[in-house]
């Protein structure tokens, strides 16, 4: 299990991350969502032992990660920039991943890599883009960790190969029992993908919680009264957002759709549609309530 | 397998929830039929393992599947699960039926429409 508790950390001045708390439960799909500069990677580098903490406690199974090489046989963490590597061959990678994770299972790294097909004895300055980050992620997946982070996890992966990177995590779960943490923007992929999120916003966090709760709490509604309505009108339910347009009045509301129905049916509208909303809208809705918002630009 | 579209907003166990339900109500999947393993949905649809053993811990609860361990999920007896699909319809029902009234349609009507649609099905 995974435990932060109050954690703050300064980079020369600059509050990267301020009081965050938050706990990842054993085989769970993480998501660590966030506007950039939000603090996401930061924590993954923190949960890796890139980083040592300065205020407050983080636990991985009860211990300290910071110089812990016992633990951090247990983690694996796919790094969003793959330019720490670039000296190396794929071969050399390899065997770099193989000399530290005592877990590493060659098997599955032959099985990866008879899909993808790279050069084992090319340097990986030699690869695109898209190369290094398999190279990168075949090694890792390959290392069979309790615990897997991966910084921006689907970027620079074309679609075949988030297809297998979301197989092999899959297979990690269910065969290790693994925990995983993600960080992406791609919501959408987030939300099929992981039970569990976080969302950050300048170092702190704005939500934890399961996603079906999330999902299931958040709701966009149409619906038309004889006048405009304003979020006054529903005391019970709290209203995230209100625009009259013409007859048909749109809101985001919180609550269960139970909830949201019973409140606005007091008002005699003509009509009540509740459509629950993705996680790309919630993210946007959830933003805007903080401040952080495009659409006035 | 189950072919399906994940979609908006709506919680991914319960969008399986649906699929199954409708599945064993067309006779797709039949009684004590084995369901496709978690691991088998979760890659296929590209979704969370846990999501999937949701989705099944939930149908098992309302009866509709049952599990052996260490062997898999199986769908329930058919006059089991024909009697929970009938129920989870008059349920949804009665919730058409009340927007209807509300928004003015009479009891005749819906009488009316009863009574069409049980001819159309004689006529089959």
């Amino acid at each position: 299990m995974i435990e932060l508790k109050d954690i703050t950390l300064d980079f020369d001045g600059n509050k990267v991350l301020d009081g965050v708390t938050m706990t990842v439960p054993d085989g769970r799909a993480f998501g660590l969502l966030g506007s950039n500069g939000a603090g996401k990677s930061t924590i993954l580098r923190l949960l890796s032992g890139i980083y040592k903490t300065q205020g407050g406690t983080l636990t991985i199974d009860g211990e300290d990660v910071y110089d812990n090489v016992k633990l951090k046989e247990q983690i694996c963490f796919i790094n969003d920039e793959t330019i720490q590597f670039t000296d190396y061959t794929l071969k050399g990678l390899k065997n770099y991943y193989k000399k530290f994770y005592r877990t590493f299972s060659e098997e599955r790294f032959e099985k990866l890599h008879s899909i993808l097909n790279l050069p084992m004895n090319k340097r990986l300055s030699t690869f695109s883009k898209g190369m290094k980050r398999q190279a990168v992620v075949i090694c890792a997946l390959a290392c069979c960790t309790k615990y897997l982070f991966l910084d921006e996890a689907f970027d620079g992966l074309d679609p075949t190969m988030r297809i297998i990177v979301k197989n092999m995590m899959i297979d990690a779960m269910l065969d290790n029992g693994a925990t995983i943490i993600l960080s992406s923007h791609n919501l959408k992929e987030i939300q099929e993908f992981c039970d569990t999120a976080a969302l950050l916003h300048n170092g702190k966090i704005v939500f934890c919680r399961e996603l079906d709760t999330v999902m299931g709490n958040i709701r966009k509604v149409q619906t038309s009264f004889s006048t405009p309505a304003c979020a006054e009108d529903f005391p019970e339910i709290e209203i995230l957002h209100i625009e009259n347009s013409g007859s048909v009045t749109n809101l985001i509301a919180k609550g269960s759709e139970e909830e949201i129905r019973a409140a606005v049916e007091k008002c005699n509208p003509k009509f009540v549609d509740i459509i629950p909303l993705t996680l790309d809208e919630i993210f946007i809705y959830e933003m805007e309530g903080l401040g952080y918002e495009g659409k006035n630009l | 397998m189950f072919v399906m579209q994940l979609e908006g907003g709506a919680p991914i166990y319960e969008q399986l929830i649906t699929r199954i339900t409708e599945l064993i109500s067309n006779g797709t999947l039949r009684e004590n039929e084995k369901l496709p393993a978690v691991r088998e949905v979760a890659k296929s649809l590209g979704v969370n393992p846990n999501t999937v053993q949701k989705a099944y811990a939930m149908l098992e609860q309302d009866g509709l599947i049952y599990s052996i361990p260490a062997k898999g999920s199986y769908v329930g007896k058919a006059e089991q699960t024909e009697e929970i699909i009938k129920r989870k319809i008059l349920g949804t029902l009665s919730v058409n039926i009340s927007e209807a009234f509300k928004a003015g349609v009479t009891e005749e009507e819906i009488m009316l429409l009863i009574k069409n649609l049980k001819e159309e099905s004689g006529n089959d």
